[in-house]
């Protein structure tokens, strides 16, 4: 008896010395079957998982892939960038009906032509950008979809006034001699109003100490973008205020040969926000993000406690060291401003979601004298909720929106939007089986 | 009689012995069950396989016939409809196996090459 019960154990393969030929009992081809034949089942699904999520995805890239190349075949614009997100549904054989769960799909592509590699955006249009094309609801059994599209740009045309001639080195350290243009006849937003910075035809102002600068330099700021990004934006404005931070990114950016002085570059002062002067003046259009930086806390001892090691520009970071909250382009401090308080550290698309899984599944028996009969029915539904945050700041000529105020706050016009998508579908069988 | 019957129906009833008796031809019909299911399965995962590799090659192919059509710099314009809700991107769809090597890649009868129109 303990001997049978010690095979079964083992599924009836004998062990030990003997015929080596396994005995059968009942039921034991049809048992292993049964426990195999549950992992073959598994192995199915997260094969038909697998490939129809890796069919999805080279689908999207491929299609994204595509726009991107039509959009930079525009001769006037030689960049394009696309985005896709889809959600998809993936049938899965180890769920009730197989009916499976949602997955994102992502892709993204950017196309730039040789020929437009040095070239400078001239108009809102050739400015950098993405078109996002977001999948809003899909419908597997009424096989509809809709797709909302924002196109959002990730610079814009940002204007500072009365940049002395000698000023111009550091703009071109941080901002790149490519993104900048000197002021030279029209009105601000011609685009025919604008000329390469090695150009002498450039607009000059006479500044009451006898010196001449620059009427107007126009750059094409990331920070000024619908979306951009904390880093670079940090990045950028600490270049600004703090000459040995300036000093270090200068150095390492150096090519061989270079003859860059970078502290003496570093060490000229732009518009304001600069090193020496927090406050935006309007009147000359600095770097508003920068506007009212704070530099690293000193320790307090005892007890030894930092308050904030690190340069703070609240208009990027949406606080002040003193608690103040800030309208500002990200917020880490719990709310943007006193209206909007909502924690938003990046901009664009956000991929942490929430989704709502709703799952009606029904079955109906009917027997008579002469039949039995089914019905079964199964109708689900996935709703994602994800947020798209960007900025509102640029007007129909690519430049960006200066508030009547004048005050660097207003300048942050960031919106949160909330992208809902669905997706839906419904199985339904019926089987009559006479009697 | 009745020893023949349980075979018929692979002897699904437990024994009241000690020990278990063998049963002739017993693993033989279990066997063929059992691998009749077995190839089922295995036909099922085949079939999902190539399903699959079918889509790859069909979406392979419209892709390369695209590459012409979204590269051309002619015409000189692409316009982006900016701004819009609810547009479906129907244009340089590329699509799998289930539509064959059809491409939803319409050239338009206007001058204006827009790859996001819902129509042409």
């Amino acid at each position: 008896m303990t001997k049978v019960k010690f095979k079964n154990l083992y599924l009836g393969f004998r062990l030990g010395f003997g015929s080596g030929i396994s005995r059968s009992y009942k039921g034991q081809a049809l048992v292993e079957l049964a426990v195999f034949g549950a992992f073959f089942l598994i192995l199915l699904g997260v094969l038909l998982s697998y490939g129809l999520k890796y069919n999805f995805q080279q689908k999207a890239q491929m299609t994204v892939f595509r726009r991107a190349l039509k959009i930079a075949s525009d001769q006037g614009r030689g960049i394009g960038a696309a985005m896709i997100l889809e959600d998809r549904a993936i049938p899965d054989p180890t769920t009730m009906f197989g009916i499976g769960f949602t997955a994102p799909i992502v892709a993204s592509a950017s196309v730039q032509r040789d020929h437009m590699m040095h070239a400078q955006p001239v108009d809102e249009d050739s400015l950098s950008g993405t078109v996002m094309d977001i999948q809003t609801s899909r419908d597997g059994s009424e096989e509809t979809q809709a797709w909302m599209r924002r196109i959002y740009k990730t610079a814009a045309f940002r204007v500072e006034y009365l940049v002395p001639k000698e000023n111009l080195d550091k703009y071109r350290e941080i901002f790149g001699s490519s993104l900048l243009a000197l002021k030279s006849g029209g009105s601000i937003e011609d685009q025919g109003s604008w000329a390469s910075t090695s150009d002498d035809e450039a607009d000059m102002t006479l500044l009451e100490n006898g010196s001449k600068a620059y009427t107007a330099i126009r750059i094409i700021d990331t920070c000024s973008g619908e979306i951009s990004d904390y880093d670079t934006c940090y990045t950028q404005a600490r270049q600004l205020v703090d000459p040995e931070f300036c000093k270090r990114k200068c150095e390492l950016a150096k090519g061989p040969g270079s003859d860059t002085d970078c502290a003496s570059v570093c060490n000229i002062e732009t518009n304001p926000p600069n090193q020496t002067d927090r406050i935006y003046d309007d009147l000359k259009g600095g770097a508003w993000y920068a506007a009212d930086w704070e530099g690293p806390q000193p320790s307090v001892a005892p007890p030894a406690v930092q308050v904030n090691p690190n340069y703070n520009f609240p208009y990027l970071s949406g606080y002040k060291n003193d608690g103040t909250i800030v309208p500002a382009l990200f917020s880490f401090s719990g709310a943007r401003s006193a209206g909007d308080p909502v924690k938003q550290m990046a901009m664009g698309l956000h991929s942490d979601m929430t989704q709502n899984v709703v799952r009606n599944e029904s079955m109906a028996k009917t027997e008579t004298t002469g039949a039995i009969s089914t019905q079964e029915d199964a109708v689900w539904t996935d709703t994602l909720n994800r947020t798209l945050v960007h900025q509102d700041n640029i007007n129909a000529n690519g430049f960006e929106k200066i508030p009547a105020s004048g005050q660097p706050g207003d300048f942050v016009n960031v919106r949160t939007r909330n992208v809902v998508s669905d997706v839906s579908g419904s199985l339904s069988q019926a089987q009559v089986t006479v009697k | 009689m009745k020893e023949k019957m349980s075979i018929k129906i692979l002897n699904w009833q437990t024994d009241r012995g000690q020990a278990i008796r063998l049963r002739s031809g017993q693993a033989t019909l279990e066997l063929t069950v059992a691998l009749i299911l077995i190839v089922i399965l295995l036909m099922a995962g085949v079939k999902v396989f190539l399903w699959l590799n079918e889509g790859l090659v069909h979406r392979q192919v419209s892709y390369e016939n695209t590459r012409v059509a979204a590269g051309n710099t002619s015409p000189e314009t692409v316009s982006l409809d900016a701004y819009l809700d609810n547009v479906e991107p129907q244009d340089l769809v590329i699509r799998g196996a289930n539509g064959g090597t059809e491409v939803d890649f319409n050239e338009p009868f206007n001058a204006t090459f827009n790859i996001f129109a819902t129509s042409n």
